[in-house]
């Protein structure tokens, strides 16, 4: 591998592969370096889920897995779903591939995709109050949040929500509601005003779900599978992209290595240092402009060992992430209605609860729990499990998860560097710590308190003793490892995302958030990876 | 030679007799209820089907091993029978009313049959226990002492052996006390100063066989025992030592709370390591008396600087699946009404081959899980006090994984996800009569468990987890 390359990518996540496709479609060529994980078909993809229990050869396996290690028991950190096993690829690490953590709970990836692979959809555009900390503004990230919709297909309407969720191009109608949904919003349009005056508003999740036929995908078909994996790919993730990408001459595509390291020289990187994960000797390949959107942890892991290297070991302050509560509820109004098992499974409403500004905001996603698996609930009732399990039939029809995403700020106590230890230089482990602010319990109760409100008057009630406050790293919306400021030192980002560190070094994954407001940021990283790509290589 | 009618053949002490026997070239008519397993035993035997209590057994002879029980139990049993040596005794944790059924009026029984074959030598085999002081909380005792009375009214040529407790190898007695003994902390169950003399079990055999043939001992009471006498808080010292290579800590511990405790165990199926029957053997001293006593064999008792052994109790990994199986039976039907399809209980026997914390591992967990497999309703009861005061434990694990894969396969997962819509007042008044019937099942399981957990946590102070299934 002697060539040099123009733009070498690491990492086909959300970031990478729309980087990657503004390039090429401005005639550019690219390179991706990935470890590039896939999983196994889906299997019969025109099934739903109960006609799936019924007609796969082993259910059990598929809904479980082979270890059961989608089986949630009492005991193992009271979640209500568990990672399907045919998505266990999107967490698989690298052979070696560690994290020591403290007060964290770090998801990583190596699939083509990225995480991104397994999330629910939520496309969520910042507004100007949120992005008062980032060097631009709407007027910036709007039009490329348009972009990525008319790429990915974002469904949504135009409603209560809209305050918070700026409307940008591109948008497609809303996917269907389901039963229990529909009344939801029926009965907060009914109350708007008792809902309003407690700071609550409620409207359509904006989903990168298809409503309609778009660019060879088709529009959602109900089956209830997204989180066992979408067959008919109407939930967008970013291996679509990645797919795109493949079908152009100028992208070379180098799956199966391990990015480690890239070799400095005079504050340049002169070659990035990768790992064939079929074994051999590890290689060098020659880079003329570095890209990084291998995900926070690791694009701060890469930067960390190659500033190692010239003998500068430190620290990467400022690691954020959403904290989520799960908040399940029982809609009163919805009791004893039929429910069908054949409709979009993730969340279909959002919940907004103001703040006085927007880290105190809180968004909230609706899910009706149509299609989950029942024993994670079942088991936190207070009865035995034969009665629970015929009272979570009877409110089947009115059960709700209502998940709380919470915002965070840079802090100094929140820091990542290389873990102390043995290993050789280069390939030295991500050590991580976080620390919730002062008064975190104080505000989570906080929380808690106004949602319960705000479903109390939406006509659902909280059963007592099941809310489940996820720990930290569990939401995996990381970022703010390497700031965009306007002028900052070391450790930070030019505002077109540019390291003052590494002279031919950009990063377009969330390690460059200033801040990390109450919304899922998968849609801003595609939305950044864009304008970085037309501002800075354009 | 006249035959020797034999009951309870194929008991730990019955198959002793019957080697001995073949031995001695003694052909033996030889009942029990069940069988014996392992390969059939040398000598003249001759198998029957019975139940000395009067209940033919309903099972079909073996490989011919047993003849089948014919309309009248009695009818041929005593053929060319000149002698009977009564073994067969309900034991151990068998409730009260079992204990005079089948030592009480099945000794009657067979005394009277005997009588009326014409068979006059009858040696009756009996307990050390019997002289216990006060034997009101042990059934065992109180139904040996009336049948020995019986033997001594029966006009009979009688003998009434008094063995101490029998040690050997499928000991019982050495079984329970190896539990107790191979617990965290050993419990001195109210200070275990009661003084044992324990026999070896192959020279209690030959000493029965003697005294069927000993006229001298007609109408008397002998007892027999080993040459070593020990106090029981010594010997689960040294069951201790052998089982886990050290002493380790002890709690003395009183009795009264205890009895009622196990009481309650034995009463949901549970076998604790020790029952409340017996408990009066910790107290009570089982030496021989020596106006009667016959010292007999070696002392079975383990050496008192005894090293590690590999437990015996520990090789029953066989009975292991059967065990899940009536587990997932049980559990099936509190969860969806219906036994599991085989498919689904292949299921939760691999998953317990990988899963960690679906192992038992204390005698609060042994008993959920008893109560588990005996019924589903035990089983909900037990249930219905973990989901509240004991949400992590072994058998909500298990319950929630069975759980886990009814819902994910082909036809069960129906009954839980089925969509019954009964309308808003249908579904409030069904979830009423699901709140009312749990209550009588959770004031049940609370007054069942909360001794048990309190027992069990006391058992357990500071003792480490030990994965080991019952």
């Amino acid at each position: 591998m002697s060539r040099s390359h123009d733009v070498v990518v690491v990492g086909s996540g959300p970031s990478g592969v729309h980087f990657a496709w503004t390039l090429l479609e401005a005639g550019r060529a690219v390179t991706m370096v990935d470890v590039g994980r896939r999983g196994s078909p889906l299997p019969l993809p025109e099934a739903s889920l109960p006609r799936l229990k019924e007609e796969l050869d082993d259910p059990v396996s598929y809904f479980l897995g082979d270890a059961f290690e989608a089986a949630l028991l009492p005991g193992s950190g009271g979640e209500y779903y568990g990672f399907p096993p045919g998505k266990s690829h999107v967490f698989e690490p690298a052979p070696g591939f560690g994290v020591e953590s403290r007060g964290f709970a770090p998801l990583t990836s190596f699939a083509r995709g990225g995480l991104a692979e397994a999330w629910t959809g939520g496309c969520y555009p910042l507004n100007d109050r949120e992005m008062a900390s980032f060097p631009f503004g709407w007027a910036e990230l709007g039009p490329r949040y348009g972009e990525v919709a008319r790429r990915i297909g974002v469904s949504g309407a135009e409603d209560d929500l809209a305050e918070l969720l700026p409307l940008h191009e591109h948008l497609q109608p809303p996917v269907a509601l389901d039963d229990h949904s529909r009344r939801l919003l029926a009965t907060y349009e009914d109350r708007r005003s008792r809902l309003r005056s407690i700071g609550c508003r409620v409207g359509r999740s904006r989903l990168a779900v298809l409503s309609r036929d778009h660019d060879g995908r088709v529009a959602c078909a109900r089956l209830g599978r997204c989180l066992w994996g979408c067959p008919s790919r109407s939930l967008y993730t970013p291996s679509v992209t990645l797919e795109r990408c493949l079908e152009r001459p100028e992208f070379r595509y180098l799956p199966g290595l391990e990015a480690l390291s890239f070799r400095l020289s005079g504050g340049r990187a002169e070659a990035l240092r990768v790992r064939p994960l079929a074994g051999g000797a590890d290689e060098e390949i020659p880079v003329d402009r570095l890209v990084l959107a291998a995900g926070t942890l690791s694009s701060s892991l890469l930067l960390l060992r190659s500033l190692a290297g010239e003998g500068d070991r430190r620290q990467l302050a400022g690691l954020m992430d959403n904290r989520q509560i799960f908040v399940p509820f029982v809609n009163l109004r919805q009791l004893g209605r039929p429910w069908s098992a054949e409709s979009y499974q993730y969340h279909q409403l959002g919940m907004a609860l103001d703040g006085g500004s927007p880290s105190e905001a809180v968004h909230g996603q609706i899910t009706t729990l149509t299609t989950a698996l029942v024993h994670p609930f079942a088991q936190r009732l207070p009865f035995d499990l034969g009665t629970a399990v015929r009272v979570t039939a009877n409110v089947h029809a009115a059960l709700g998860l209502l998940n709380l995403n919470l915002a965070d700020e840079r802090r100094d106590t929140c820091r990542v560097g290389l873990a102390d230890g043995t290993e050789a230089a280069g390939v030295e482990r991500l050590a991580v710590r976080y620390e919730p602010p002062v008064g975190e319990g104080a505000r989570l109760r906080w929380v808690v308190r106004r949602a319960r409100r705000a479903l109390r008057r939406l006509g659902c009630w909280v059963p007592p003793g099941m809310v489940h406050i996820r720990p930290m790293g569990a939401s995996v919306h990381y970022a703010g490892t390497l700031p965009m400021t306007v002028d900052g030192g070391p450790g930070t980002t030019t505002p077109g995302c540019r390291s003052r560190d590494v002279e031919n070094l950009w990063l377009v994954d969330g390690s460059v958030f200033p801040a990390l407001p109450a919304k899922n940021l998968t849609f801003t990283l595609m939305a950044n990876a864009v304008r970085v790509a037309e501002e800075e290589f354009g | 030679m006249d035959r020797l009618l034999l009951t309870g053949a194929s008991g730990f002490v019955g198959r002793r007799v019957l080697a001995e026997a073949a031995r001695r070239g003694v052909p033996v008519t030889a009942l029990c209820r069940r069988p014996p397993s392992g390969g059939r035993p040398v000598g003249d035997v001759r198998w029957l089907a019975f139940d000395v209590a009067g209940d033919v057994s309903g099972e079909a002879p073996l490989g011919g091993l047993l003849e089948a029980p014919p309309e009248d139990p009695w009818v041929g049993a005593f053929d060319g029978v000149g002698a009977v040596l009564h073994l067969a005794a309900a034991t151990g944790a068998a409730p009260a009313s079992e204990h005079r059924r089948v030592n009480e009026e099945g000794t009657r029984r067979l005394l009277r049959a005997a009588a009326r074959a014409g068979v006059e030598r009858f040696v009756f085999v009996s307990t050390i226990g019997v002289r216990f002081p006060d034997l009101r909380g042990y059934p065992y005792g109180r139904s040996k002492a009336a049948a020995e009375g019986a033997v001594r009214e029966s006009g009979l040529r009688w003998t009434v052996v008094r063995p101490t407790a029998v040690f050997g190898d499928g000991s019982p007695i050495v079984a329970s006390l190896s539990r107790l003994a191979g617990l965290p902390v050993l419990p001195l169950l109210g200070g275990a100063p009661a003084r044992l003399q324990p026999v070896a079990v192959d020279a209690l055999a030959a000493t029965l066989l003697d005294v069927v043939g000993q006229p001298e001992t007609v109408g008397g009471t002998i007892e027999v025992g080993g040459p070593e006498i020990a106090t029981m808080e010594e010997l689960l010292r040294r069951l201790r030592q052998r089982l886990r290579g050290r002493r380790g800590p002890a709690l003395r511990l009183p009795l009264g709370p205890l009895t009622l405790a196990l009481g309650v165990l034995e009463r949901v199926g549970v076998r604790p390591p020790v029952t409340a029957g017996q408990l009066v053997s910790f107290v009570e001293d089982g030496v021989l008396d020596p106006e009667i006593g016959r010292v007999v064999g070696e002392t079975p008792l383990p050496p008192a600087d005894g090293s590690a052994d590999v437990p015996a109790g520990r090789a029953r990994g066989g009975d292991r699946s059967r065990r899940l199986r009536r587990e997932a039976g049980s559990l099936s039907r509190v969860l969806v009404g219906s036994p599991p399809g085989e498919p689904v209980v292949a299921r939760y026997l691999a998953a317990h081959e990988r899963l960690p914390g679906l192992m038992p591992s204390s005698l609060f967990e042994r008993a959920q899980v008893g109560a588990a497999r005996l019924h589903p309703w035990p089983a909900r009861m037990a249930d219905a006090y973990a989901a509240l005061l004991a949400r992590e434990s072994v058998l909500r694990r298990k319950t929630v994984l069975l759980l886990a894969i009814l819902e994910s396969s082909a036809g069960h997962h129906r009954s839980i996800d089925r969509p019954d819509a009964r309308g808003r007042l249908g579904t409030v008044a069904a979830l009423g009569l699901r709140g009312l019937s749990a209550l009588p099942l959770l004031a049940v399981g609370f007054a069942i468990f909360v001794p048990v957990h309190l027992l069990s946590t006391l058992l357990s102070v500071s003792g480490p987890r030990r994965g080991v299934d019952p």
